[in-house]
């Protein structure tokens, strides 16, 4: 399977930390990611575009140990509950690729890289104190 | 809506069959399911067919329900083409359910066939982790094991489950497993040897996890007025069927997850509860993953899976069993069909005619179904509560 043409998930300017691409809704503040026209809490419009997940926490991690082709295991997947509220899985960078590593309640922040060689650049977390 | 009956069940066995291409495997557990309802093929007024990766896997898009249905010699009705993730099997189950109850047709059939042995596992684990929003989630390494590892870990590190744990739901889904003719694993399995197998994701190894498999189940749904004229005797009331997606936010702090939401859903349509429930089908894609189910489906508080497995409450002999069929860990898990595998378990566990793994007690049955991920959550659910 090739890259599907994405919805924006991060954006990232020169020498800015990257954030990811969420909305916000006008009537309730409800913030959805990704980004989407219709709020997700109250099902109001319209919806404004806004920078989100620059920092969270980890929900839920484990260390993959059979991976896709292309990838070298081990790694660490994880939900992150953004400090926004969504929750996002993405890998987890910066850390040992061990059990309670990345354990629930690790504050993370957003880093963009891809997660195997060659591969596309993703957005990713790494424990902040990393 | 109108009183539904299952008719009749029937499957072609879950496991590796090379030879075997999808419609010949769709079209065999169709015909099982027909001959089982004393329904000839043309009596069927409209067809479900559900399949969830042929489309990546073989290439064959748009029209595989109406080459899979003409095996079975379904044809000229209406025919449509389910999918629905791993869910597919019960959304089809539920489609059915809905034009009978709805009053659209008289007799309607739900055929669930998955072919994922097609020379190369890569190929088909990609087109697994198709379930998820592959916009977001592309090259990141994603593999489906590691959704159950993420929610079983945080488990473990909070002390409410322990790795005996999870080692000793899978003996028990083997054990039953084999007891089942139309199961992949048909082998009992020690804690020691589950614990020392490959590692896959997190505290997840290879014998807690469902195998690629190639397989199909059926069902044939029939009005009350048709139930009476034919085999009345072993016509299953259908009493509720209730399809869910995953929520907007699903996954967010408080949230109900979706298959809480689905049963929860079935619970209010058949008046009835989890303490009037003789067995569950629950959808197990991880052997631990049915711990969870137990909390989630209500069957016991928040934090005490572990009890209900400990006391034996969920084994074969037990209070409630869970999977007597071997679950997905052990019958095998060709997604297209497993939810309507799950319905033929429970059709024959209440007719009596599970033969070595009948359970002592089988008057109302639940079959669960999940599929997908979004947000953290499933991103579909069905829930089916089932009487003779």
């Amino acid at each position: 399977m090739t890259a599907a043409p994405g919805v924006p998930a991060y954006r990232q300017a020169p020498g800015e930390p990257p954030s990811l691409v969420g909305s916000r809704c006008r009537g309730c503040g409800w913030i959805s990611f990704p980004a989407r026209p219709v709020c997700g809490g109250c099902g109001a419009e319209p919806t404004d575009e806004v920078p989100v997940g620059r920092s969270g926490r980890i929900r839920s991690s484990a260390v993959v140990h059979h991976a896709p082709i292309g990838f070298e295991p081990p790694y660490i997947v994880a939900l992150v509950e953004l400090e926004e509220g969504p929750i996002v899985f993405c890998p987890i960078t910066g850390c040992p690729p061990e059990e309670g590593a990345a354990a629930p309640g690790t504050a993370v922040v957003l880093t963009v890289a891809p997660a195997r060689p060659g591969g596309t650049p993703v957005f990713q977390f790494r424990p902040a104190h990393a | 809506m109108r009183e539904v009956f299952v008719l009749g069940v029937g499957m072609h066995p879950f496991g590796r069959f090379p030879d075997t291409p999808l419609r010949a495997l769709a079209g065999a557990a169709a015909r099982a399911a027909l001959r089982d309802a004393g329904v000839g093929p043309r009596e069927v007024q409209a067809a479900y067919f559900a399949n969830a990766l042929g489309g990546l896997l073989t290439g064959q898009e748009s029209i595989r329900g109406q080459i899979a249905l003409r095996e079975a010699g379904v044809a000229g009705v209406p025919v449509v083409n389910v999918e629905n993730a791993c869910a597919s099997g019960a959304t089809a189950f539920h489609q059915a359910v809905l034009a009978v109850g709805a009053g659209a047709c008289d007799i309607a059939l739900a055929v669930g066939a998955e072919k994922m042995f097609v020379g190369d596992t890569g190929q088909t684990l990609r087109a697994l982790a198709a379930s998820a929003d592959v916009e977001l989630t592309h090259d990141m390494g994603l593999q489906f094991t590691a959704i159950y590892a993420m929610r079983i870990q945080a488990r473990l590190a909070s002390g409410s489950l322990a790795l005996r744990h999870l080692a000793e739901v899978t003996v028990k889904s083997h054990r039953h497993g084999r007891l089942n003719p139309y199961a992949q694993h048909r082998k009992e399995v020690t804690a020691e040897e589950v614990l020392a197998s490959r590692p896959i994701a997190g505290p997840i190894r290879l014998l807690m996890c469902s195998s690629v498999s190639d397989g199909a189940a059926a069902a044939v749904v029939c009005s009350a007025e048709v139930a009476r004229r034919r085999a009345s005797a072993t016509a299953i009331r259908v009493l509720a069927c209730q399809l869910r997606s995953g929520a907007l936010g699903a996954g967010r702090e408080g949230q109900l997850s979706t298959a809480a939401r689905t049963v929860n859903a079935a619970w209010e349509q058949a008046g009835l509860g989890p303490e009037d429930i003789d067995m569950v089908e629950c959808h197990d894609a991880t052997s631990p993953g049915e711990l969870l189910y137990y909390e989630d489906l209500g069957f016991c508080k928040a934090g005490e899976a572990a009890r209900l497995l400990e006391d034996g409450d969920t084994c074969h002999t037990g209070r409630i069993p869970f999977n007597p069929s071997g679950g997905l860990t052990s019958r095998g898990h060709p997604v297209g069909a497993t939810g309507l595998a799950q319905i033929a378990e429970a059709v024959w566990q209440l007719r009596g005619e599970a033969e070595g793994r009948q359970i002592a007690r089988a008057r109302v049955a639940l079959a669960q179904n999940s599929g997908g991920w979004l947000e953290g959550d499933s991103a579909a659910g069905v829930a089916t509560v089932l009487a003779r």
